[in-house]
Formats: structure tokens, sequence, C-alpha cells
């Protein structure tokens, strides 16, 4: 139940936490885009997606982000990966070949539980960072990192200051939610309401008896909030001052320049194998594998 | 339905830079029907203590004995809780976020059926336990979020109430209620005592402790450090304890201090200190 993908900002003054926040947005960013390049020779995609694994392994690890933490995010999308994997075992693309087993005459790919996996394991990575974003920097940076992106659009007379501030509401107040939905779910154990066990229609029962009442605080929660800011005078179109003033320091140059040289490196690689079959590559293919040990290991 | 608990010990999050021990150590043992306060600051572990008494929490250290059941740590199996919840009923602090029913009969009804009662034997024990704590059958098919404050505490207190536990436990049941509120709170509970229901009251009101409490149980930063009956307790009460003094002691010890000789132990309401008040005057008078 615990923080999906928000985790809570935890105390440390890690590197990590020490970058500063709109160039660690920005970085963070750049190092989710090479998730979703896709190679197409496989081998190749199989190394390309475990050196990223292996550099955000190194960034939750410098960032003291719970792994355990991490873990649990994983274990909550255990329904999304069932419907994926029946979607992709049940529903075969043209192009798989490698037949694993077969239900009845019903053909079963290995390339279907390769796909699913693979996407599990981005969706994973992209999680991951969601996680060091949001445990390393404050709920102010992460504002300010906001508006500051949002900036150019005032031209358009968009409200950047509303919208950020509306993320980093919505922020602080994943904890306190969690939190809330803890106090009920007890609430309601209490009066023998079960979430853990029995047939669908009790289960159901079970989480409507703990919606309702989160939506409700949620509700009031909102309408107090919003009457507390009104009485301590906000006002969203106002010119605001900053208390904090941002810098940067060494530490963001360094970690710029490992990140542009990781994003760097996968762009090339992938406009080389976008390209492979213009090129003079031979195969017309882009293997990773054939490139470095000129060996062909077939496929 | 006797109660003990056995070197109990509770740690929130183990293992992690935020691990927080609530409980340490925790001994102790009450009867059956008892009328008990339990008081400290906050933080001081009390609604930790009382979660563990219905297997919302199991311990990370020690065990918890209630009748026959036994909630230890994660090593033993930990069953039936679900019926131990049926017989220890826990009303938490500000209950009114538990409503979620469209009327406020159905919402009471929730946990008798969730203890398997038949359809009308809820509805009659709903009906019980409103009527107890003084909500009227016009109120029975309105929706629980129309309600007032007030109104919605006493719902969800007989929502509690209606499945009949043996041992009933509220936290901080009279909080932000107004004082006619709280009258009708106690009453209501003292009216359930007295039917033979074990009470455990948590609250940071003395005033209640001393008029209604018949044990006390003390804690701070989750170490117990006081048990035994209401009037013991004020009188040995120090500072460490981090513990208000009833009103009316206060007001002995003042009227003490400007040459009155009034003995705290015999008096634990007004009456009573009127009455003594009147004696001493009589008697200068002679």
């Amino acid at each position: 139940m615990n923080n999906f993908i928000f985790g809570r900002y935890t105390n440390y003054d890690t590197v990590i936490h020490r970058i500063e926040p709109r160039l660690k947005m920005f970085l963070l960013v750049l190092l989710i885009v090479p998730i979703f390049f896709n190679f197409k020779v496989w081998s190749t995609n199989l190394i390309m997606i475990a050196i990223l694994v292996i550099v955000f392994f190194l960034i939750v690890g410098l960032s003291k982000t719970s792994i355990r933490q991490l873990l649990k995010s994983l274990g909550s999308m255990w329904f999304l990966v069932l419907f994926l994997l029946i979607i992709y075992v049940f529903v075969p693309n043209s192009s798989y070949e490698m037949v694993a087993f077969y239900i009845g005459n019903y053909a079963i790919y290995w390339e279907s539980f390769y796909q699913c996996g693979y996407i599990v394991l981005r969706l994973f990575l992209l999680v991951s960072i969601m996680m060091v974003l949001t445990t390393t920097t404050k709920n102010t940076d992460m504002t300010f990192a906001f508006e500051w992106y949002m900036a150019p659009l005032k031209v358009f007379k968009f409200p950047s200051h509303a919208v950020a501030m509306t993320l980093s509401i919505a922020l602080r107040f994943v904890p306190t939610l969690i939190e809330e939905a803890n106090r009920i779910l007890k609430a309601q154990e209490s009066r023998g309401l079960d979430f853990n066990h029995g047939g669908i229609g009790r289960r159901f029962t079970a989480i409507i008896a703990l919606i309702i009442p989160l939506f409700n605080s949620a509700f009031s929660r909102s309408d107090e909030l919003a009457h507390a800011m009104e009485a301590r005078g906000y006002d969203p179109m106002a010119k605001r001052s900053r208390y904090r003033k941002y810098n940067l320091h060494m530490v963001d140059l360094w970690s710029s320049i490992l990140v542009v040289i990781v994003f760097a490196g996968y762009l090339t690689l992938f406009i080389l194998d976008r390209n492979a079959a213009f090129s003079s590559v031979e195969s017309g293919r882009f293997d990773l594998i054939q490139l470095l040990f000129k060996v062909d290991i077939g496929w | 339905m006797s109660v003990k608990i056995e070197n109990l010990t509770h740690v929130y999050s183990p293992k992690t830079p935020s691990a927080f021990t609530a409980l340490k150590n925790i001994n102790l043992e009450f009867d059956d029907h008892v009328f008990i306060a339990l008081v400290g600051e906050t933080g001081s572990g009390k609604s930790t203590l009382i979660q563990h008494l219905n297997g919302l929490l199991i311990p990370t250290e020690g065990c918890v004995y209630i009748k026959d059941y036994v909630i230890g740590n994660k090593k033993r199996k930990n069953k039936n809780l679900r019926e131990l919840r049926h017989q220890v009923g826990l009303v938490f602090q500000f209950p009114e976020y538990q409503l979620f029913e469209s009327t406020v009969e159905k919402d009471v009804m929730v946990g008798p059926k969730n203890f398997k009662m038949k359809d009308e034997q809820a509805r009659e024990a709903a009906h019980e336990a409103l009527d107890a704590v003084g909500i009227g059958p016009e109120f029975y098919s309105r929706s629980p979020f129309d309600l007032s404050g007030g109104e919605k505490r006493r719902v969800a207190i007989a929502g509690i109430l209606a499945m009949k536990p043996d041992i009933l436990i509220l936290d901080e049941p009279v909080a932000g209620l107004d004082p006619a509120g709280v009258t009708d709170i106690m009453n209501l509970l003292v009216k359930l005592y007295n039917e033979g229901t074990s009470i455990i009251l948590v609250t940071h009101d003395m005033d209640l402790v001393l008029e209604y409490a018949n044990q006390v149980f003390a804690l701070h930063n989750g170490e117990l450090i006081y048990e035994g009956t209401p009037k013991n307790l004020f009188s040995s009460i120090t500072e460490d304890m981090a513990l208000e003094i009833p009103t009316i002691y206060t007001m002995i010890n003042q009227l003490n201090k400007r040459g009155y000789h009034l003995n705290s132990e015999n008096i634990t309401n007004i009456e009573e200190l009127v009455a003594s008040i009147v004696k001493e005057k009589e008697s200068r008078h002679e």
C-alpha cells in the first residue's frame, strides 16, 4: 500500500540530493529517454538495457533510495504485469517465431514472455527514476523547477505558477493521504471488514469502505486548505519573491557530464541502429556483439 | 475476559532509518469488567498499545493474551484475528472518518453483518446501538455525511457498539465535543460498563479519569510508568510523568495553601469537595 511511485523525501545529504533541482529534473529526463530506445537486434537490446539497469542502480544506490520500497512498488504492479502477460501471450505478433509450447493447437511464443518482461523492466526503471527524483528533492525545490520549466508558457498566458502550486500540493498530500488510508483501513478492519481474504464481493465492499471515506476526507482537506490559503491572503496571480537562491556547484557540472555521456552514447547507437539499413553495415542491421567482437552469433 | 500483556515491544518500520520504538517492554494485566483509563502525553504509545488489543498491530516482541487468543510476533500464526475484533471493539480517534454507507442505519449494520449476523438481527443490533448513543429513528434513513460532527461521532461509535464487543476501547472519544456531548458519551460508557462491558478509555482529560475510571495505566515515552487507582496516581504524580492534575485537585491544593486542611484522598467530585469545605467551615465555627 505504501508509496507507489512517489517516495517520501529523505533527509540525506547525498550527491544526488545536492544537485540543483532544475538540473536534476532535466538530467533524469535525459536518462528516461534511453529507456524507450528499442534496438532491432535483441541481443543488442539486452546489452543496452542491462547497461541502463546498472546506471540506474548506481543512481539509486548513490541517492540512498530504499531498494525495499522500489521492490514494493514493483509488487504493486503485479496486476498490470498479469494483464500484459495475458495480452502478449494470447495475441501473438506475426513476427514471433520461437514456439515455447502448445496449448491445444494454440502456439505460445517465447517472444511473448520476452516482450512482456521487457516492458515491465522498462516500467520499473521509470518508476525508480521517479522515486529517486521524489526522495531526493524537496517539495519546494520541485515546485520551483516545475515553475521554471513552465515559464516560457507565460507568453500564452498560461498560469504556470498556479499549475506548479497545484502539482506541489498534490505531491505534498500523497503521504498524508496514504497515512489517512491506513487509518481508515484500520478503522474498517476493526469493524470486521477484511481486505485480504474473502471473495470478490466481500473485497469489493471492503474497498468501497476505504475509498468513500478517503475521497470524503480528501475533499474536505482541500476545502480547508483553500480557505486557509485565502485567509492568509494567497493570490495565485501575484508576483512572488523567493527565499532560496539556487546556484550551480561542481557536483552539478560532474553529474551533467556523466549523464550527457550516457545519453549521447545511447543516442548515437540508436541512430546507428535506425540507419543501419541504409548504411554500410553489411547485414543491414546493427548488432553490437558483431560490431565489438567481430562474431556473428546468428539470429 | 481477562487480558494479559507480556514484554510487549513495538517498533515502527524496523530496520529502516526511520525505525521508531513506540512501546518498550510493557507488562500489564487486567480482569473482566473494568473501567480502565489509559493516559499519557501525545506520542507516549497509547494508540499503539490499544491497536495490539484487537490484533491490528502485531507485537515486534512479546505476547498479548486475550481470553483464548494469543497475539505473538510473526513467527506464530495469528489466526482468528477477525473473531477477536468481534469481541474487542476499537473506536478510533475521530471515528467519523470511517463512515461510508448511504444511510446511517446501513452504516451501523456493517459491523454486525461482517460478523455473520443475519440482516434482521443486524438491523436490530443497529437500532439498539443507535438508540444507546441517542440517535433517534428519524436519522436512520439519512446519509451519514449530512450529519453534524457530534452526530457523526455517535453514529460511528454505534457502528462499533452494534457488534456487541466484550471489551470496548475508545481512543479520545470526547475530543472536540461540546460539554453536553462529553457528558452524553461518558454516561453511555457508564451504562455499558454497568451492563457488563469492559471499557478502556484513552484520554488526556484527567477530570474524566478521576471521575469514571476504576483503574489507570499511565504511559510515558513508550513505557508503563503507573498502574493502579486514579486517586493514587494523582497523589503520586510527578513532573516527569508529563500528566496534568485534575481541576478538582488543583483547587484542593490552592485551598490548602490558603489555610484549609482538605484531604484529597476522600474527594473525587464537586459534591464531595463542597461537602468537605462546608464541614471544615463548620468545624472552624465551633
